[in-house]
């Protein structure tokens, strides 16, 4: 029993190592200073003990959220501090003061993309085709994890997901839920579309999306700035605090985000997929009282299936008391070798968290490495 | 002859426009429709282009006719409005189809111009506030003449109706259960957009 429980631990560090030196190939900083060398290295051990205690202690959603929600404080510590002065700059221009990348805004302005690349192509003008490198950036994500970056990576959702976690149990524990509500986020993302593309303003930004709090301070100088305040921080503070603090769900991005209905419309090219075993499941719902974004519901329960706006965020996976629920390739666990040592290395969940804990681990060394850089000065300085 | 043709040209050049300025109300209604065929669904198309023409034709008669009367205040009113009544409408939609047997639901949809809804819409979608309408409008207030103002806003209408085809595309989608239900919500989202946009708009002046 000990010889076995110091192969899987050997086997978790391999992989947090691997995990690692992957982290370290992708996004290393070998040409700045020192202290931003060292923050870089910070966040890769971190990335690593993540991804060493998932695959240690089999709780994959636990170690993921606190991965998730470290992201979305780093995200809002950088840039709303560099706002105030704290820091460097964390846009990519000074002329341009947005976040340098927002899926959200990306996907519900979609047609004004590509109005304004119609119009870059017009130009002749190679600088002008930024969106363009943005679009090729989001098919390696779409492909490296597709529909997983709602739970893995998005610098935004860690912000309901922590909140969700915050009490023990749900305040409110009897409710109905309308299952059309789930298909609103699509809804929004199309009509945002098209309404966008009306009015060439990013309007679901403008009026709705309460998550650019994180990013920028706002003006009240004209009655209409001040109800798309008004109207942005009511969304914000009933789905990304009040709700998922007394229902334990997470409101913003299941039924509002309008990038969760593209990811979850794209996210298909992605191989990943969570499967239930008919032959294990006991149809105790457990699962469904879980999921943290009104994905599963009875039908899906009696038919096994799983919808296409689940995100894999692994919450089901670990109520299960079965384990009938799993991460599979095309609906395949994947066993690649005979001998069970290495099949605990080389699955589809292992190859899953690995893709996701790079591609997260990636998004964060843009933003988290300064911070702790800032934060290593000023104690180094005192 | 001339104007008829610059008419037809300000409504090819700006057709686009027109597409993008109905597409968020004709798109939604077409998604969340389900219809017995789909010629059901075409003839809901042509009811609404044609909701369209009578209101061209309106709004072409009336400001040749008023001439430099019609100032811009009050067409701004009734723009204001016509954004405004569309929200409604579209509201009342939603509702119908989210909760069809309710009884409010049901006395509102019953008289004779809930069963021409795409021919409504049309008209009110046709006095829009999209640019190239407006254009064409200050146009035929120069013109001042009734008889010019209609013909020129039916070519200005040829001109943009050409650009509405892109929308076929959206039949198809409706015979899917998914597409319907986005549809039915996206007209709930359709009636709060315009109707806020008529209310701003009247406030803001």
């Amino acid at each position: 029993m000990e010889i076995k429980n110091n192969t899987d631990k050997l086997q978790s560090i391999i992989f947090a190592m691997a995990l690692g030196v992957c982290q370290g190939l992708i996004g290393f900083p070998w040409s700045e200073e020192l202290l931003l060398q060292v923050s870089h290295v910070l966040w890769i051990l971190f990335v690593s003990v993540i991804g060493f205690l998932i695959l240690d202690t089999n709780r994959i959603s636990r170690w993921r959220s606190v991965f998730f929600v470290v992201l979305a404080v780093f995200f809002i510590l950088h840039f709303k501090a560099s706002l105030i002065g704290l820091g460097k700059n964390p846009f990519f221009s000074s002329d341009v003061q947005e976040v340098p990348y927002c899926h959200i805004a990306m996907a519900s302005s979609f047609l004004n993309y590509l109005y304004q690349q119609y119009l870059a192509f017009q130009s002749g003008s190679w600088k002008l085709w930024g969106p363009l490198s943005l679009g090729v950036l989001w098919l390696a994500v779409t492909l490296s994890i597709g529909r997983a970056w709602c739970s893995w990576a998005c610098f935004y959702g860690g912000i309901d997901d922590g909140i969700s976690r915050v009490l023990p149990k749900p305040l409110v524990k009897k409710y109905t839920f309308n299952k059309t509500l789930r298909d609103l986020p699509a809804a929004i993302l199309i009509f945002m579309t098209l309404v966008s593309l009306s009015a060439m303003l990013p309007i679901f930004c403008l009026w709705l999306c309460p998550l650019k709090i994180t990013t920028a301070f706002l003006d009240t100088h004209s009655p209409t700035r001040l109800l798309q305040i008004i109207l942005f921080s009511a969304i914000g503070i009933s789905t990304l605090i009040v709700l998922p603090l007394i229902l334990k769900k997470r409101f913003f991005c299941g039924l509002i985000c309008p990038f969760g209905a593209w990811q979850s419309f794209f996210g298909r090219i992605n191989p990943f997929r969570v499967a239930i075993a008919p032959d294990k499941c006991t149809q105790c719902g457990l699962c469904l009282k879980s999921c943290p974004t009104f994905v599963l519901n009875d039908d899906a329960l009696k038919n096994h299936t799983i919808s296409a706006y689940c995100n894999l965020c692994g919450e089901c996976i670990d109520a299960c008391p079965q384990n009938a629920m799993t991460y599979t390739l095309l609906g395949r666990p994947i066993h690649l070798f005979k001998s069970k040592c290495l099949t605990r290395l080389f699955n589809a969940k292992t190859f899953f968290v690995f893709s996701c804990l790079l591609v997260g681990g990636a998004v964060g060394g843009l933003f988290v490495p300064p911070r702790i850089a800032y934060f290593l000065e000023v104690v180094f300085k005192q | 002859m001339i104007l008829m043709a610059e008419g037809f040209i300000l409504g090819l050049s700006t057709g686009p426009y027109c597409l993008t300025a109905c597409a968020p109300l004709l798109a939604p209604y077409l998604m969340a429709d389900a219809p017995a065929s789909w010629k059901t669904q075409i003839r809901a198309l042509i009811e609404f282009v044609a909701g369209r023409l009578t209101a061209y034709v309106i709004f072409g008669l009336t400001a040749g006719f008023l001439g430099k009367n019609l100032s811009g205040p009050l067409s701004a009113k009734i723009i204001q409005s016509a954004l405004i009544v569309s929200g409604l409408l579209m509201l009342l939609y939603f509702f119908k189809k989210a909760s069809p047997h309710t009884s409010l639901c049901a006395a509102l949809w019953r008289p004779a111009w809930a069963k021409r809804f795409p021919f409504v819409l049309g008209c009110l979608v046709g006095i829009n506030i999209c640019p190239p309408f407006v254009a064409g409008l200050s146009r035929v207030i120069d013109i001042g003449s009734a008889g010019m103002g209609m013909l020129y806003f039916l070519a200005f209408f040829a001109g943009t109706t050409l650009y509405l085809m892109p929308l076929l595309i959206v039949l198809p989608l409706s015979v899917i259960k998914r597409a319907q239900t986005i549809g039915t919500l996206m007209c709930g989202l359709a009636g709060l957009w315009f109707i806020a946009k008529g209310l701003l708009g009247f406030f803001s002046r």
